[in-house]
């Protein structure tokens, strides 16, 4: 049943009482289950409590700290490039490159870092189960920024930051690489977990509904509605992004092809599976800061298979018409392109044997339209 | 908080009941007639977050275990993680992260086995509908 409240404008005397304008036709177009289920992407911002594996979460100097380091080349062994590079402000910290370019152009796009405090799994392949882990790694990995622990420890004793970094985490000397490493990483992520996206016209949509305030929420763009209706319904998209940062935090094959090469692939998640399980780095390892090990229920319970093999995380959505180009091999340019993958999915590429969610949507020109008016409402302009 | 709709089928025949928490759960059919009751309680069902089940065997179970999973069966695929399973005592277990990641219908999948049936499991289900 479509719940169509017309929007009855208060008009004033004369011609305006006649004639009403143009917002006395607008309706929330959603039927009350819709409304019920679009209230579950919200609110927004969320509240979210300190990491608890993170001694510097929440910690105003941390942030601080990490906003530097974060933009300072330094954090790479030769000096070429920062976080910033790939991850760019102005960019809803994102890159516009299909893929990123490291100390070498790596397999996968770079993902925005907004949003991140409080997630399951961080990266494409779900490397690391914490967001400090998820900072540690690129500092790292040969192709990214390239350090060693003991490289890394050398370049902050001489960089500007010495002070900041001994007035948390104490004396640099006497320290281990390996706990500068962490160190530097959970400063990275004290700073990373205070990047939230802006309010988006859909959560003046979803508040709206919330509170009951029909009229406000007939305000929406009718588009933008119809293409909520799909992206619950015929699109399926709301299976996997859910809730209020439109992800389940898990992993999926999206039928978009792993292959790297003729003879390389990207495994995804078997990688990442595999990787995590073996780190020292996660929720349930000795770098830890919560004597509760909280949340390492996660990486001590997870299951691998076969099927993993060339599934990615399902990224979240605010925010995302700033973050092209889109998949994990960053290779649609567009949201269009997003949608119009979806719609004619090739099912030849996905697993034989993985899950059985998507098809091809068969959707009209008008109705993609729609769906990416939808998708854009999900950033703040 | 999502509520999660349960859809369970009364059962027929002989199955032990008791008033343990929760609703029944649908034995197979090959072993309904035999079969004790089962049942299985819990609260709200958030979507893709870990929540917990109390299992309770409504009749004197000593010795007896427990095997549980969930599978989506249009989807074609389970959990993403495995639930861990305690044995409280008096033929009760409570299980714990349980995970449904997507909306949608879920199958709550129980093996049990008794001491004097340690041949073959019995097997029970439960479908749970997750808006």
């Amino acid at each position: 049943m479509i719940r169509a409240l017309a929007l009855i404008a208060a008009l004033g005397a004369g011609l305006g009482a006649a004639l009403p304008g143009p917002e006395a036709k607008a309706q929330v177009l959603l039927s009350d289950d819709e409304i019920a289920r679009t209230l579950s992407f919200g609110p927004w911002p969320p509240q979210i409590a300190p990491d608890p594996s993170n001694r510097f979460s929440g910690n105003p100097e941390a942030a601080a700290l990490g906003a530097a380091l974060f933009a300072d080349p330094v954090l790479s062994i030769d000096g070429g490039f920062s976080c910033a590079s790939c991850h760019q402000p102005a960019r809803n910290f994102s890159s516009p490159a299909p893929r990123a370019a490291g100390r070498e152009t790596l397999a996968r796009n770079s993902p925005s870092v907004q949003n991140l405090a409080s997630l399951r799994w961080y990266g494409w392949g779900g490397k690391s189960d914490n967001l400090w882990a998820a900072s540690l790694h690129p500092l790292v990995a040969g192709g990214e920024m390239g350090h060693s622990p003991a490289s890394l420890k050398t370049a902050l004793l001489a960089s500007p930051h010495r002070a900041a970094a001994e007035a948390l985490w104490g004396p640099l000397p006497a320290q281990d690489p390996e706990a500068v490493l962490v160190n530097t990483a959970k400063t990275l992520a004290a700073y990373q977990e205070t990047l939230v996206t802006a309010p988006a016209p859909f959560d003046r949509f979803r508040d709206a509904l919330a509170e009951g305030d029909m009229p406000g929420a007939a305000r929406f763009d009718p588009g933008a509605q119809r293409g909520l209706k799909l992206f619950l319904g015929r699109g399926n998209c709301a299976v996997c992004h859910s809730g209020p940062r439109f992800t389940n935090n898990e992993f999926h094959d999206a039928g978009v092809p792993y292959f790297l090469s003729e003879t390389e692939v990207d495994p995804g998640r078997f990688a990442g599976l595999q990787s995590v399980l073996q780190s020292p780095y996660t929720l349930a390892g000795p770098w830890s800061d919560d004597p509760d090990r909280g949340g390492a229920w996660a990486v001590q319970n997870v299951r691998q298979g076969h099927a993993d093999f060339g599934t990615f995380k399902t990224p979240g959505l605010r925010g995302a018409a700033h973050t092209a180009p889109y998949m994990h091999d960053g290779s649609l340019a567009d949201l269009r392109a997003v949608v119009q993958h979806y719609n004619t999915i090739d099912l030849e590429r996905m697993h034989a044997d993985g899950e059985a969610i998507l098809a091809p949507l068969g959707l009209s020109a008008a109705e993609i339209d729609d769906l990416v008016a939808f998708l854009r409402t999900l950033s703040a302009p | 908080m999502i509520r999660a709709a349960i859809l369970w089928t009364a059962l027929g025949g002989a199955a032990m009941a008791c008033d343990g928490p929760g609703t029944a759960m649908v034995p197979a059919a090959s072993a309904a007639d035999s079969a004790p009751e089962v049942r299985l309680a819990y609260g709200d069902i958030p979507l893709s977050v870990p929540f917990a089940m109390t299992v309770t065997i409504c009749a004197p179970a000593p010795g007896a275990t427990i095997a549980i999973d969930a599978i989506m069966p249009a989807h074609m695929h389970g959990m993403n993680y495995s639930p861990q399973i305690t044995d409280i005592g008096e033929g009760r277990f409570e299980v714990q992260n349980m995970v449904f990641h997507m909306p949608g219908l879920w199958e709550i999948q129980l093996e049990l086995r008794l001491d004097d049936r340690d041949d073959q499991p019995l097997s029970y289900f439960q479908e749970v509908s997750l808006p």
